[in-house]
């Protein structure tokens, strides 16, 4: 059964409020050079804000519509004395963390705020409605379940797996049974079928790297698919190469991936990119017994070395 | 800016007989129109059984027309190095393979409009892109007019309309005007060139008929409907001035501040109909292989790196700026207009909300 999100008005307005004085004196006492949140961008829209001054932190926004996971931005402030401050909710926290586990970016120099979240909606789908019932959704919560974001149909994750300051009584967390529906019906084609599939597929690709850029797990210093010695990826758009780079993609973050379904939500030809991150989720799972694949964890099946590791044996 | 109908040049095309049209026009050229692909709308070569369905009610495609001038993948030249018979090293150099005569059907005005602005680019100045000419002039562009444009349409703050003929050869504007709930039962088939004409000349008459006499002036009034059509976006957004607002403001901060939430990715390059970067690059092996051109974008960090290693452009708020700044007061000066047709691709498709009416505001407030 897919969880139910729930959209909580009260909840968020009281967290935004407190996200916004907590910014203010992380900033105000210097803890903090830049302070990474979300503020209110074009048609009310949430956009990726870095608050620099603690002034700033008022323009900081904790609303349905902060979808976007921000701890990719780590990564450009690498170079640098001052800590970061940043914003998670719980599946904010699994970018966070993945990045974290992958030693990209030094916990010391983080200071974390997260907030337990009951669910986001989709902006897209949002943005999409007339404006009376856009009002009602965003000001009275009274939202449909396919407004939220798919991510919250399975998350198991509510409040954050990393903070320093929580703002927020934690919400009750519930195992989510791991449902891979699109998967069933990949799996259940044969190898030419499948192959068609993924060809049809990825013909559209227009090789814009949207999904590869917000994706969490995407964090290599310098991604092998952008050089041009040796030329992993051709740059023409052909067959081979738009599976090439879409194998790739999904086969290097396998075992890494936190479904969160950016690369979907981000992709302008609305490429169903979770299909692929699924199945390799749930071969982890059915493989190697790890129940909940997206979680990252300090040993992970795909990333560790074991003595007593059964192929290890047979391949004397 | 209207211009007056091409005297007898007018049509009439049902909707029932676009299909048969279509079907006509096909053959010995390609024609490209919208259709569904997964869910979404894109332009595709249409294929046989295609022409049913072609979609002219989505407001905009996700993908821009330009494809069809300025392929994503085009090959150039294909080359073959080998030793002749005194052994001296040869190498025998073939141009690639002429492109058959395409319709672009179904075409947006501001999409058609997009291809004025790359003609400027390649067939203007010192050096004229042959390839991308002879594309050109084998394509005739069947637009048509937008019933209703999407609520980030902006194509009037470039002087454009939901109505206007820019680089378009023919114009269908829907026989019941902008105001209806419905598809259309009717189009009128306004040819605006020579080569509009022509298409409309040789298109079976059991498909495009006469115009009924007497309807002169419901045409004009319908195409003056569609031309008065206001966008969305462009009301709020007026029509975009800045280009000598930017003249001084390349080392501005706002440039840093615009760049932050930038992913690098190219969604809004390639989505473009009026970016036209590109990359060369050779795909073979043994000495044999193909020359072939790409979509390149100047959002990427690798878009200037050079075979040494240096990197003109290493910092995302140079890349943002240079994007900008070429829309918007480069092109400007070069051409006297501005690179943007307001088709509203990068407001719905940049991930993180950075677009141009974005930057055009920030610009006036400074």
């Amino acid at each position: 059964m897919p969880r139910t999100p729930v959209l909580d008005i009260p909840r968020l307005k009281t967290a935004e409020a407190r996200l916004r004085a907590e910014a203010k004196r992380l900033l105000g006492e210097g803890a903090v050079s830049v302070f990474i949140g979300h503020a209110e961008g074009w048609d009310g829209l949430p956009a990726p804000f870095f608050a620099t001054e603690p002034e700033e932190a008022d323009r900081l926004v904790w609303n349905p519509l902060v979808a976007f996971n921000l701890a990719k931005y780590l990564l450009e402030r690498l170079e640098g004395e001052g800590k970061v401050g940043l914003v998670v909710n719980g599946c904010g926290s699994l970018a966070l963390d993945r990045i974290l586990k992958d030693h990209r970016f030094p916990r010391e120099r983080l200071v974390v705020v997260g907030i337990p979240c009951s669910g986001l909606l989709d902006p897209d789908k949002v943005l999409a409605l007339d404006d009376d019932l856009r009002r009602a959704v965003l000001e009275e919560g009274r939202a449909d379940a396919a407004l939220f974001l798919k991510r919250c149909t399975w998350c198991d994750t509510p409040n954050p797996v990393v903070a320093d300051i929580l703002l927020g009584e934690p919400l009750p967390e519930e195992p989510v049974p791991a449902e891979y529906l699109r998967v069933a019906e990949l799996e259940a084609l044969t190898p030419e079928e499948r192959r068609e599939h993924f060809r049809a597929l990825y013909e559209r690709c227009l090789r814009c790297f949207a999904c590869r850029n917000v994706c969490p797990a995407c964090n290599c210093r310098e991604c092998a698919l952008d050089q041009w010695d040796p030329l992993w990826l051709g740059r023409a758009t052909v067959p081979a190469e738009q599976l090439t780079y879409h194998f790739i993609r999904a086969f290097d973050v396998a075992g890494r991936c936190i479904r969160c379904g950016e690369c979907e939500r981000v992709c302008p030809v609305g490429l169903p990119l979770m299909e692929f991150n699924d199945k390799l989720m749930k071969d982890i799972t059915e493989l190697f017994g790890v129940e909940r694949p997206h979680v990252p964890a300090e040993a992970e099946p795909l990333g560790k070395f074991a003595d007593d590791d059964p192929d290890l044996e047979a391949s004397h | 800016m209207a211009t007056s109908p091409v005297p007898n040049s007018t049509r009439l095309v049902s909707r029932s007989d676009l299909g048969a049209w279509l079907r006509a026009l096909a053959g010995e050229r390609a024609v490209l129109a919208p259709v569904a692909v997964g869910g979404k709308t894109m332009f595709r070569e249409l294929e046989a059984g295609q022409e049913d369905v072609v979609d002219l009610e989505t407001v905009r495609t996700v993908d821009s027309p330009k494809g069809a001038l300025l392929p994503q993948t085009e090959p150039l030249l294909t080359y073959a190095a080998g030793k002749g018979e005194d052994g001296a090293a040869t190498l025998k150099v073939a141009p690639a393979p002429s492109s058959r005569p395409a319709v672009l059907f179904g075409v947006r005005p501001c999409d058609a409009a997009a291809l004025e602005l790359l003609d400027k680019v390649f067939l203007t100045g010192d050096f004229v892109d042959e390839q991308y000419r002879a594309r050109r002039e084998a394509t005739t562009v069947v637009a048509v007019a937008c019933p209703a444009p999407a609520r980030t349409c902006f194509c009037t703050s470039f002087g454009l309309s939901p109505g206007s003929e820019r680089g378009a050869d023919i114009v269908l504007y829907g026989r019941s005007g902008p105001e209806r709930k419905s598809e259309p039962e009717a189009y009128y088939a306004v040819a605006y060139t020579e080569r509009g004409e022509a298409l409309l000349a040789g298109s079976p008459a059991s498909a495009v008929t006469e115009v009924p006499a007497g309807e002169d002036g419901r045409l004009e009034e319908t195409i003056l409907a569609f031309r008065s059509l206001s966008t969305p976006l462009g009301e709020r957004l007026g029509r975009v001035d800045v280009a000598p607002r930017l003249d001084g403001l390349f080392e501005h901060p706002v440039w840093e501040k615009l760049a932050a939430p930038c992913l690098g990715c190219g969604t809004c390059t390639f989505v473009c109909p009026t970016c036209y970067c590109f990359g060369v690059a050779d795909c073979g092996a043994g000495g044999k292989g193909v020359r072939f051109r790409y979509w390149d974008s100047c959002k990427f960090p690798q878009f200037l790196l050079m075979a040494a290693g240096h990197n003109p452009r290493p910092a995302k708020r140079a890349r943002t700026r240079q994007r900008f700044m070429h829309k918007l007061n480069y092109y400007h000066h070069r051409y006297g207009e501005y690179l943007c047709v307001g088709c509203g691709r990068c407001v719905d498709a940049c991930p993180v909300g950075l677009h141009l009416p974005l930057v055009v505001g920030e610009v006036r407030g400074l």
